[in-house]
């Protein structure tokens, strides 16, 4: 018989291939990636994690100048909406040193001892490899299962939750992010207990959550992670702000968008609560560092050298302070059954 | 075509595409770095070595992502063959060519990714954000292209044997 060769040989070569391929996405999608498949992807992620932490230093500054040029106008309009915020929040940070004090007294009226907290289950991670493709919503961190990381576990930036942990092994582990179209979580307002799902969506940064024709839920309101059975996600963590909400007709509920507090464009170390759904309640002291800048102006008026009555010269003197917060919150978690919402 | 050589070049191209182009994404997306090689070679070496090279750059990549194994390696595969068979009929390659060898190549590539992902049940590419995000990486990949081009072409050159009575590597 005879060997196949030319045409022949490039498509036998070819149909081997698209088998191949066939084969590994059938096996991968039955059995995921906790079988052999997975193990190679473990590996590759092992490898290619220390020269990802090496690049990360050269590519970063050179990622903040590609993002410059091509969000200039993006940039401008944020750095002016950052400014009014810093505004506001001077006004904020003196209500939240009034409010420390009086949670200082209130923890001592308790009796509340830090050494009781000492067992804080969070474990801080690296963002190692953030979002590789075009078509999914995840990053690879530096911490799996020998610091206790497993698949399901929640996980938090300093300013609201990120996703939860899809594959861990030793050594790293691979996080869903909150806007990846396959992820799901119960949340709730702050103002009204009633639960509904947030889910990513393809191609935006938004999430879509379905509430109850009852909620009454308006433009601005804080969305958290609520507290019902099934959830990976401890109770009261900071999801996002409601961006839209649309009434769907014949009462069949609200679609409210919410937009995410955390910056996942700009991750770089995260927090994994070592805690899986059914575990029991669970006490995490949580510290908050807040840097917050405020400009103050300060007016003097003088009275001029020749002066009369209406004549004045004024001058203004800008003092810019920088003060660092730290807030210790104390987050009780419920026990949930075992099981999942995303 | 070198073996060891290529093996360089498939090390390379993923690491570049999983650790250097997160960092440097045009509208939020990533080129395809490893077709674009993929169809390089199938231009220089022809469909077989261009479906190969583009099988196991594919599967590189598909190592860390959430996409089903082999998704990747499959449409680059198909791609790169698809075009080498077609640089066949090609005479000559005029200077804006390789962008939009490019171009086509990042549209046939991410259309055949996007075709297999919905058969396969792969949630993210539904929709007509899958087609915007086909768009903008495939005029990424036009844009890289020629570099590509470039480089594949002196990286994996064949060594021109016994040139004026003497082997020359190239």
């Amino acid at each position: 018989m005879a060997r196949p060769r030319g045409a022949n040989r490039r498509r036998f070569v070819l149909a081997l291939l698209v088998l191949t391929s066939l084969t590994l996405i059938t096996l991968d999608s039955r059995s995921g990636r906790s079988g052999p498949l997975g193990a190679v992807g473990h590996v590759a992620h092992d490898i290619v994690s220390p020269i990802q932490r090496a690049t990360d230093a050269v590519a970063g500054p050179v990622g903040d100048w590609w993002s410059g040029l091509i969000d200039s106008g993006r940039l401008k309009r944020e750095n002016r909406s950052l400014r009014a915020q810093v505004a506001e929040l001077g006004g904020q940070q003196r209500q939240a040193q009034i409010d420390m004090k009086k949670l200082k007294s209130l923890e001592r009226m308790l009796s509340l001892n830090r050494q009781l907290l000492g067992n804080a289950r969070q474990v801080t991670a690296r963002v190692v490899i953030s979002d590789p493709g075009n078509f999914e919503s995840t990053i690879t961190i530096d911490r799996g299962q020998e610091a206790g990381i497993e698949k399901g576990m929640a996980v938090e930036a300093y300013d609201g939750v990120v996703g939860n942990v899809i594959d861990s092994w030793h050594g790293g582990a691979e996080v869903r992010l909150l806007t990846d179209p396959e992820s799901a979580i119960a949340v709730q307002t702050v103002a009204q207990p009633i639960a509904g799902i947030a889910q990513g969506q393809a191609g935006s940064h938004d999430l879509v959550v379905v509430f109850d024709a009852s909620a009454r839920v308006r433009r601005g309101d804080m969305v958290v992670t609520a507290d019902v059975a099934n959830s990976d996600y401890p109770p009261d963590l900071q999801v996002g702000t409601v961006t839209s909400v649309e009434e769907q007709p014949a009462g069949l509920g609200l679609i409210v968008g919410v937009a995410p507090i955390v910056d996942f464009d700009a991750l770089e170390y995260v927090d994994v609560f070592r805690w899986v759904p059914g575990e029991g309640p669970v006490m995490n002291p949580t510290t908050t560092s807040t840097k917050t800048s405020t400009t103050s102006s300060t007016t003097t008026t003088t009275p001029s050298s020749n002066s009369t009555p209406t004549s004045s010269s004024t001058s203004t003197t800008t003092t810019t302070t920088t003060t660092t917060t730290t807030t210790s919150v104390l987050t009780t978690t419920s026990a949930p059954t075992a099981g999942g919402t995303g | 075509m070198r073996a060891r050589r290529v093996g360089v070049v498939l090390v390379v191209t993923v690491v570049v595409q999983v650790a250097l182009f997160p960092h440097l994404r045009l509208v939020g997306r990533v080129p395809d770095l490893g077709l674009v090689v993929a169809v390089a070679v199938a231009f220089d070496h022809g469909p077989e070595a261009g479906a190969i090279v583009g099988f196991l750059a594919g599967l590189g990549f598909d190592l860390f992502l959430e996409t089903p194994l082999g998704l990747t390696a499959l449409a680059y595969a198909l791609t790169a063959y698809s075009v080498g068979v077609l640089q066949g009929g090609v005479l000559r390659t005029p200077k804006w060519f390789t962008p939009v060898i490019g171009a086509a190549s990042g549209t046939v590539g991410g259309m055949l990714f996007v075709g297999i992902g919905l058969l396969a049940g792969v949630d993210g590419v539904h929709g007509n954000h899958a087609y915007v995000t086909v768009a903008f990486a495939s005029a990424y990949d036009a844009l890289l292209a020629p570099f590509v081009f470039l480089m594949i072409g002196a990286w994996l050159r064949e060594p021109r044997e016994h040139v004026g009575g003497r082997r020359v590597l190239g």
